[in-house]
């Protein structure tokens, strides 16, 4: 009965991709934030994070260069918050490897100027886009379906970001 | 001086590229833009004096409730019937619809838009050999949430709003979407939910939906359209992870 086989490909990559976002990302991201690695072993940071990771960046690339963003034209607060999904994953995509780079004395690590700038921008950024995550998971994952729980949802994302900016902020000042 | 409108109108004769033509007229009461274009129509001459050719556009029941007079006024998509000239700002721009391709001037092909009702299944198979009498009742909750959503016309505004509405997606939209959660909430319709979830899991489907919410601001018939999706994100996800086992 079905028009074409592979029809569900976007549907559970879509799933797999916020899935990888809160589950692994969002963890790692958590403890991060205080200045630790959680993983101990190279297979567990294969397994829960770099997979995962690239899985999330390359597939969110995709999600980013299909949409054709509209705010100027329909200045809206979710369109803003749609966009500045993408906007946040373009910055912390560059962010990430030069972190890790860095942490790895690939790179020099430069504590001042615009490489501490690019720092907190990248913490701010992926902040930023796992609390707004939270919200567009629950929608993705029919958790949220009435505009009360919605609302509900975006308190949530916007205590989730605060909360975790200073977090990741603090780490950076004491850094 | 607000006894004269002015209108700027995107041409489209289909050979030159797209271009500006504006056109003055005197204020009527209670115009709206289809009385604007019908002025034109009878004297089509540009403000400069130039005669040109009348401006093409689509509309059909005038009371916004067929979706045909889509277009961008000053800027939004909207119906021009139910756009009064006294409630806008002058001059009045207007433009097609960009998500859709132009026939002439303002008359776009909103195709896309009925072939994925086709495609979502947006009906009630009742043909057969016989009677099949009438169909069971819906509780009065289920039925208002069904009529809110039955008002779609199928006007593309919610389309014209989303940004993942467009060449690289094929994205159905919000309103396909939305259709297949009316057919699938009414106790006839239910017989087929699993068809239509399967084509709502397709291809340019609800995996495209990204949130940007535009859809419901934009909907002239004030649909709950982000209710509708988050609705469906419901019924797929348990649809798709039922699938898996059932296979």
């Amino acid at each position: 009965m079905r028009e074409d086989k592979s029809c569900c490909t976007q549907f559970w990559l879509r799933k797999l991709h916020s899935f990888t976002g809160i589950l692994f990302l969002g963890y790692f991201l958590l403890y991060h934030l205080q200045g630790e690695l959680p993983y101990d072993s190279m297979l567990s940071r294969e397994l829960f994070l770099y997979i995962p990771l690239t899985f999330h960046a390359i597939y969110g690339l995709w999600i980013v260069f299909e949409a054709r963003p509209n705010f100027m034209t329909f200045p809206l607060i979710r369109n803003g918050m749609f966009l500045m999904q993408r906007v946040t994953g373009l910055i912390i995509l560059p962010f990430v490897i030069l972190h890790a780079l860095a942490m790895n004395h690939s790179v020099g690590y430069d504590s001042e100027g615009w490489f501490l700038a690019l720092w907190y921008a990248g913490v701010v950024a992926a902040v930023f886009h796992l609390a707004n995550g939270l919200f567009g998971a629950a929608i993705h994952w029919g958790i949220t379906v009435g505009d009360r729980s919605q609302r509900v949802l975006v308190g949530v994302a916007f205590l989730t970001f605060a909360v975790l900016a200073a977090f990741g902020v603090n780490t950076l000042v004491n850094f | 001086m607000n006894d004269m409108i002015r209108l700027k109108i995107k041409r489209n004769d289909g050979i030159n590229i797209p271009y500006w033509e504006a056109f003055t007229m005197k204020r009527t009461p209670h115009m709206n833009v289809i009385s604007c274009l019908k002025e034109i129509q009878k004297n089509p001459v540009t403000e400069e004096g130039k005669e040109t050719t009348p401006v093409v556009w689509d509309c059909n029941c005038l009371e916004e409730v067929c979706g045909a007079c889509s277009m961008l006024i000053n800027g939004k998509p909207r119906q021009a019937c139910t756009a009064l000239v006294d409630e806008l700002a002058n001059p009045i721009t207007l433009e097609p619809l960009k998500k859709f391709p132009v026939v002439r001037d303002l008359m776009v092909d909103r195709a896309f838009m009925f072939e994925n009702l086709i495609r979502i299944k947006g009906w009630v198979p009742i043909d057969g050999t016989y009677d099949l009498g009438p169909g069971p009742r819906l509780p009065e909750k289920k039925r208002q949430f069904g009529y809110q959503l039955s008002r779609c016309m199928t006007c593309g505004c919610c389309m014209e709003s989303c940004p993942n509405v467009n060449d690289r997606t094929h994205f159905m939209g919000p309103a396909a979407l939305v259709q297949a959660l009316y057919f699938n909430i009414s106790p006839t319709g239910e017989m087929n939910s699993d068809e239509r979830l399967d084509a709502v899991m397709g291809a340019g489907g609800i995996a495209n939906c990204g949130n940007a919410q535009n859809c419901t601001k934009a909907c002239p018939k004030e649909i709950p359209l982000t209710k509708g999706i988050a609705a469906l994100n419901r019924a797929t996800t348990i649809h798709f992870i039922k699938s898996l086992f059932d296979k």
